[in-house]
């Protein structure tokens, strides 16, 4: 029985005792004041007749009183009730109804104690849920396990090192594996480390080897407390995973071994290699700039770029530009001569870059370079060479161009002479006079071909032969250069032919060119070529080139010279210089002249039947007009 | 452009080049001709004479073809007269480059006496066309 009822009952109880006391006090009253006025046994009787009716009136009050102390105790059992169960929140079981409706004050008190209850609730449940998101966030991992090792809470972290989720671990054991693996096989429960000599690892941290759900293992550092919740014992567990800082351990250790083995070649490599400081002072140099300067670490050490750059050679205005990039925070390269302390001059190539933080701050300058003073002196010297060279070669252009002017000034002299005296200013001639001055012109003309020869070699090899390229149509060019050789040919009863011509053969090219390599295998066509002979010309289309073909009827190459016929100053018979003229650079030219055109030359020649020389000229879809000069190819054809 | 080119002065330092023009331009083309033997003669026998035409030889010791040419454009009434000159020097970035000092024209040694008369009429006849 609850206390309350039993306070009702003692309630009920105290009233009828109260009317009994209060009847017999009555009783008693009422006989004594009866006792004067009437005998006893009247006295008994009316008592008697009393006495139920009392009795009657005092169990009615007894239970009025009882269902009176029960209305009153009702709700304060209620209240009861419910406070026992909010006092055991872990019972189980419906709780009762909230003791709301009650009316009057206990109503009220009621009222009361729900709105406290329910603030409670709503504080407990934001407290938990705090808990829990920082449970949830920590790196971490928190396990609380029963003695025996059953898991009965994880957070989120401990799940992840042991690849499963939270509500796989709950229920289960915590297994894990200590890191030495003799101590391993003995158990591999917390429980077994509690119970056995590894108990004492309460309280400490020590590493363990966890295994994860796929068998897989992971370090873990682990912390255990034992705690005491509402009067059970609970084991804790907090988890490091190791993994990261194995990693990052290993990361370090290779970081620094790379580190030193850069230092190593920063140290040793015959390259230049500077630090410098924020401010462009210099913090560490490696041995080959001290190889190099002659300044030893510690004295380099807070000197600027330019203070160790010095010498009388060094170029003020480089070494200004250097400071004022290092001033501006910005890399520079450069290569610049300076001398070592003992006064020898070197050359440096250097490449400065500053070296920033994440956020942008300067911190270096790292300057990485080379000793260039070898090469420098090698490119002085080849400077040298080349100015020599080219010094030699504007003499020599210079020797052949007034050499050309002085055999011209004569020769103007003796052919305009002979040209006045065969256009008749000076009379008539006689046969024999006109004969003999013909030979004489002509041989005015052989010598200063000659000389236009020499002189248009020289300028191939000096690569000064100027080419002017224009859209040259072939067909023409060969008409023409028959219609310029006809009298030459005719002269020396030969006959020029044109042969088959491709009308739509237009190049790109110099005419004037051209027309000298027409010229210079007419001429020798004519000249190969027997008496009454035919030299024929043609033009065809053989993609990718156009093909002038030049076909005497003469004596032919013979076998053994023709691997030289394009060099210089060579006939197949060295009599034939005198023979047949010219100088024996008329191919060789021609050569380099038709190469210049990115064409080619070649003959088939057979002894005693005649020669055959191809020009293959390319065919240039949508060539552009250009001026050139000759190149090294130019000079190599007559090399 | 239309008027008849009659008188030529000839500044040329080879008296045997020298004679021989004089005879081709004078017995072949009709010209009325005048020679000296430097670019200083050249200038003073060019006030005097007033030629329609001057022929000046490139290379000549002292005062050479260009700086005669020069020399004769600050002389007013010599500034326009046409100059033609004749040279040894045949590559032909020499004579573009003797083209572009204002004269009309270049001729080559060694030149034709028979045909120099007519080369010099038709440089005189397209002087206008540049």
């Amino acid at each position: 029985m609850s206390l309350v009822s039993r306070t009702a009952i003692a309630a009920a109880v105290v009233a009828a005792v109260v009317l009994a006391i209060a009847g017999g006090t009555t009783y008693v009253a009422v006989r004594q004041s009866v006792a004067g006025t009437a005998s006893d046994l009247e006295v008994r009787d009316i008592a008697a007749r009393l006495l139920p009716i009392a009795l009657s009136l005092e169990i009615g009050v007894v239970l009025l009183s009882i269902v009176a102390a029960q209305r009153v105790a009702r709700p304060l059992l209620d209240m009861a009730t419910y406070t026992d169960h909010i006092r055991n929140l872990d019972s189980v079981g419906d709780p009762p109804d909230e003791p709301t409706k009650l009316m009057g004050e206990v109503g009220a008190l009621a009222d009361a104690l729900e709105a406290m209850l329910q603030r409670m609730r709503e504080a407990a449940d934001d407290e938990r849920s705090r808990i829990n998101a920082i449970l949830a966030s920590l790196d971490e991992g928190l396990v609380t396990m029963r003695a025996d090792g059953v898991v009965e809470s994880a957070n989120r972290a401990a799940a992840r090192m042991f690849g499963c989720d939270e509500a796989e671990m709950v229920g289960r054991k915590f297994r894990v594996v200590t890191a030495d693996r003799r101590r391993a096989r003995a158990d591999g429960t917390v429980a077994g480390l509690l119970d056995t000599g590894e108990a004492n690892m309460v309280g400490k941290s020590r590493k363990l080897v966890g295994r994860r759900k796929d068998g897989t293992e992971v370090p873990i550092e682990m912390s255990i407390t034992e705690t005491s919740v509402q009067g059970r014992n609970l084991i804790t567990g907090v988890l490091r995973d190791l993994s990261e800082r194995r990693h990052a351990e290993k990361a370090l250790r290779n970081a620094q071994a790379e580190t030193k083995k850069l230092a190593l070649v920063a140290s040793r490599t015959q390259n230049i290699v500077i630090i410098m400081d924020a401010a462009g002072r210099v913090e560490w140099i490696n041995d080959a700039v001290t190889r190099i300067t002659g300044y030893a670490l510690e004295e380099a050490i807070g000197k600027s770029p330019g203070e160790i750059l010095h010498g009388p050679d060094s170029d003020r205005t480089e070494i200004a530009r250097i400071d004022a990039a290092v001033e501006a925070g910005e890399g520079f390269r450069t290569e610049i001569s300076g001398h070592s302390k003992s006064g020898s001059r070197y050359w440096v190539e250097i490449d400065g870059q500053p070296v920033r933080d994440k956020s942008g701050r300067l911190l270096n300058f790292i300057g990485v370079g080379a000793d260039i003073t070898a090469r420098k002196e090698t490119e002085a010297e080849l400077r040298k060479a080349r100015d020599r060279a080219e010094e030699a070669s504007r003499a020599k252009s210079e020797f052949l161009s007034t050499v050309s002017h002085e055999l011209r000034t004569p020769l103007t002299s003796i052919s305009g002479a002979l040209g006045l005296i065969r256009a008749g200013v000076a009379g008539d001639l006689a046969p024999k006079l006109k004969s003999m001055l013909d030979i004489a012109a002509n041989n005015c003309e052989r010598l200063m071909q000659i000389i236009n020869d020499i002189l248009d070699v020289q300028k191939i090899e000096a690569g000064k032969m100027d080419y002017r390229m224009k859209r040259v149509n072939l067909a023409a060019l060969v008409r023409e250069s028959i219609e310029a050789n006809r009298t030459y040919g005719r002269n020396n009863g030969v006959a020029l032919v044109l042969g088959e011509v491709e009308e739509n053969s237009t190049i790109v090219g110099d005419s004037d060119r051209l027309m000298q390599v027409m010229a210079n295998l007419i001429s020798n066509a004519v000249k190969f070529s027997p008496a009454k002979g035919e030299v024929e010309i043609s033009v065809t289309r053989e993609p990718p080139f156009f093909r002038i073909t030049v076909t005497d009827h003469g004596t032919g190459i013979p076998e053994e010279f023709r691997g030289r016929i394009f060099q210089k100053f060579w006939q197949a018979d060295s009599s034939d210089s005198r023979k047949q003229g010219g100088t024996g650079l008329g191919l060789a030219i021609t050569k380099a002249l038709v190469e210049h055109h990115n064409g080619r030359i070649s003959f088939e020649s057979e002894v005693g039947r005649g020669t055959r020389f191809h020009v293959d000229l390319p065919i240039e879809a949508g060539a552009t007009e250009r001026q050139t000069r000759a190149d090294a190819a130019g000079r190599s054809a007559l090399s | 452009v239309t008027t008849k080119l009659k008188t030529i002065l000839h500044i040329e330092d080879e008296p045997d080049i020298r004679e021989v023009v004089r005879l081709a331009l004078e017995e072949i083309g009709g010209f009325k001709v005048e020679s000296c033997e430097s670019g200083e003669d050249g200038l003073a026998k060019a006030q005097e004479f007033q030629p329609d035409l001057i022929l000046l030889d490139v290379m000549m010791p002292g005062m050479d073809g260009p700086t005669t040419l020069h020399e004769l454009r600050k002389i007013p009434e010599l500034a326009e007269t046409p100059v033609i000159f004749m040279t040894a020097k045949v590559q032909t970035h020499e004579i573009e480059q003797y083209a572009g000092m204002g004269a009309i024209g270049v001729l080559t040694k060694p030149f034709d006496p028979a045909s120099i008369s007519k080369e010099i009429r038709a440089l005189w006849r397209r002087r206008g066309d540049d």
